[in-house]
């Protein structure tokens, strides 16, 4: 199963050449998608990102700080204390059975980690979440998680990424955008129209026609060189995983245009092999939430259903084994009271198997103040990266190791 | 004034001059620093009848020398040579460049006369198309090529659904004629053996059997087979790429 499913995700990773293009990273001609990921490492590790832009209210990361005065609506009933000093609200983590989220693993491996960006303003603060002067942080993880695909890092929907400054390339590479994943998942799994196994023969003489030009310019055209690698395996091998099933899985269309479809392009694209997936989701600058009804109802219907989809199936043991998939929540900024406005920093959700249950720098003054030691976003991508697994930690030390689990 | 409008002039010239051709090295053209004029890469229709830089620019055979062993090396006012920064790399190597979206697709419709592949319509996202007035080195990948392919291939059906050298078919002697076609076509460029010789084989032996999803074969209609071998020509990186 482990093997099928790495030659299928593999593949689908260089196949990915999904135009855009910028992907680019060390490339093994010929090599299954998921051969290669698995060949780096024991697991395949991949990072999906929600970015909740307007902002990210720390009453679901930091509920407890709010316990007493009973700011933004929090009160005994709507929080769930998880130990270590993390209470978080319910709909992350609740205990009732009826939680949108797997309650197992949101209670075990996840933390509220402080990134203290020290600005209020929504595009300064998207970008110093994301960056640190010219290096996307996401992009750069991407390219130190390494691999051969051909898409290390994509973000799922039409938007871009957020910020007023945040590179749009770092380390060779750009977010490619996944708009539709039908040629994806036809390049993965066939049924349409064409005959797989003709495909492969005529496929290998495309490449045998193309051999002197492809070694003609050995560094140009090694994407198309790759590719043809790729896709041949991909036509060879069949996948264990059904990736026609995915958007179904999770009530969406094959367009990307809205939160379900793109969690279902999230899992596609880390099947394929993709490193990091980027997933931004507008309409979260939430003035006047002062009881912080309309972010938990956004929460509820627009998040939680299909993030609860995504978070069962990559850590499904059948359905994904040999997967260490983080999932980090974070917006602009947490948001100030009295009017739930603008903070100068956020409260940032990290879940993954190598999390540890707890906050560092994490848990906010009953103000929405910052410890003023809490790092800022280059510490906290360095928490990614080493719950990653990263070989090379391509940030500064992990300054938030008390929820790494060792 | 006079003079410091010429100097500039003088001293880029060795940089110019310094490593073969650089004003034509895209194009191919004359080596300047050759002094001859004849094309570095030869006639791509005639491999092995080219000029002295090479043969054939797609055998890799004639990628030998690097700029740093070809450069005539001249040394600044400040005593330091003027190409130590200049990065080196193989003379006459990496030209191949992946068409971008737009250009592969004016190109797929020019082969069908006109007539585009529906797939067409919905490849922009896959094939990376960057918006408008912006530029993005385009690149490949497995899933692009794949659907490259099938947009060959559905162009492909309707190219060869009437015309009746179709019918059949393909064996050795016919699928060399219409390999030979498709690929002067489009390529537009005379192909070498082998390269038609690798379509040959797509078409005769490669595209015989369909399988179903049991795994049981059945014969593949002719119109299909050449269909097959017609996109094999069109997702080689001779048409993909330039």
């Amino acid at each position: 199963m482990s093997s099928n499913f790495m030659i299928g995700r593999r593949s689908l990773l260089q196949a990915m050449g999904v135009g855009a293009g910028a992907v680019v990273g060390t490339r093994l001609a010929g090599r299954s998608l998921i051969e290669s990921a698995h060949a780096q490492t024991a697991e395949k590790s991949a990072v999906l990102v929600i970015h909740t832009s307007g902002g990210y209210n720390s009453l679901f990361p930091s509920a407890g700080s709010y316990l007493t005065d009973g700011t933004f609506g929090v009160n005994n009933g709507n929080v769930q204390d998880l130990g270590g000093g993390l209470i978080v609200d319910r709909l992350l983590a609740g205990t009732d059975g009826a939680q949108l989220l797997p309650n197992a693993i949101m209670s075990k491996n996840m933390a509220s980690v402080g990134l203290f960006h020290r600005s209020s303003s929504h595009g300064v603060a998207q970008s110093l979440g994301l960056a640190k002067g010219t290096m996307n942080l996401p992009l750069q993880l991407a390219a130190a998680m390494g691999g051969p695909g051909t898409i290390l890092a994509a973000r799922v929907g039409r938007q871009g990424l957020p910020g007023d400054n945040t590179p749009a390339q770092t380390a060779g590479l750009a977010f490619q955008p996944v708009l539709d994943m039908s040629t994806t998942i036809s390049a993965l799994a066939g049924g349409d129209g064409v005959d797989r196994n003709i495909a492969k023969n005529m496929i290998t003489e495309a490449q045998e026609m193309s051999k002197n030009r492809v070694a003609a310019s050995p560094n140009s055209l090694t994407t198309v060189n790759d590719g043809y690698g790729t896709i041949l395996k991909t036509l060879t091998e069949k996948s264990s995983v059904d990736f026609k099933a995915i958007p179904g899985a999770y009530g969406a269309a094959t367009n990307v245009t809205d939160f379900k479809s793109q969690m279902a392009a999230a899992e596609l694209m880390i099947r394929a092999g993709t490193n990091v997936v980027f997933a931004r989701n507008d309409g979260w600058d939430s003035h006047g939430d002062t009881n912080g009804n309309n972010v938990r109802t956004r929460m509820t219907q627009q998040i939680l259903p299909a993030l609860g989809t995504f978070i069962r199936r990559m850590n499904d043991a059948t359905l994904s084994p040999n997967m260490n998939v983080i999932v980090v929540i974070l917006g602009d900024f947490a948001r100030s009271l009295p009017g739930s406005d603008h903070a100068n920093g956020v409260v940032a959700t990290i879940v993954g198997k190598y999390i540890k249950t707890g906050s560092s720098f994490g848990t906010v003054t009953n103000r929405v103040q910052f410890d003023p030691n809490a790092p800022d976003g280059l510490g906290f991508w360095s928490l990614v990266a080493a719950a990653a697994k990263v070989k090379t930690n391509p940030f500064s030390a992990n300054p938030h190791t008390k929820v790494l689990v060792a | 004034m006079k003079r410091s409008s010429i100097n500039p002039v003088i001293l880029l010239l060795p940089i110019l001059v310094a490593c073969g051709g650089p004003a034509d090295e895209l194009a191919g053209g004359g080596d300047i620093n050759g002094g001859n004029g004849t094309p570095i890469g030869g006639d791509p229709n005639n491999p092995g009848g080219g000029g002295p830089g090479g043969t054939d620019p797609n055998d890799p055979e004639v990628i030998t020398q690097s700029c740093a062993e070809a450069q005539r090396v001249y040394v600044g006012f400040g005593g330091t040579k003027l190409v130590d920064d200049r990065l080196m790399e193989v003379q006459n190597a990496d030209r191949g460049r992946v068409k971008n979206f737009k250009v592969f697709s004016d190109d797929m419709t020019r082969s069908f006369g006109g007539k585009a592949p529906a797939l067409l319509g919905s490849s922009a996202q896959t094939f990376g198309a960057a918006p408008a007035r912006w530029y993005e080195e385009p690149k490949s990948g497995a899933v692009v090529l794949y659907q490259a392919f099938r947009i060959a291939l559905q162009g492909c059906t309707d190219y060869t659904k009437d015309d009746a050298k179709f019918a059949n078919n393909p064996d050795a002697t016919s699928a060399a004629t219409v390999c030979t076609e498709f690929e002067n076509k489009f390529w537009s460029r005379t192909p070498t053996p082998e390269e038609v010789n690798a379509c040959v084989k797509g078409a005769v032996e490669g595209s015989a059997k369909l399988t179903a999803d049991n795994g049981t074969t059945s014969d593949t209609p002719a119109r299909q087979r050449w269909a097959y071998a017609c996109a094999s020509v069109l997702t080689s990186a001779n048409f993909l790429t330039y």
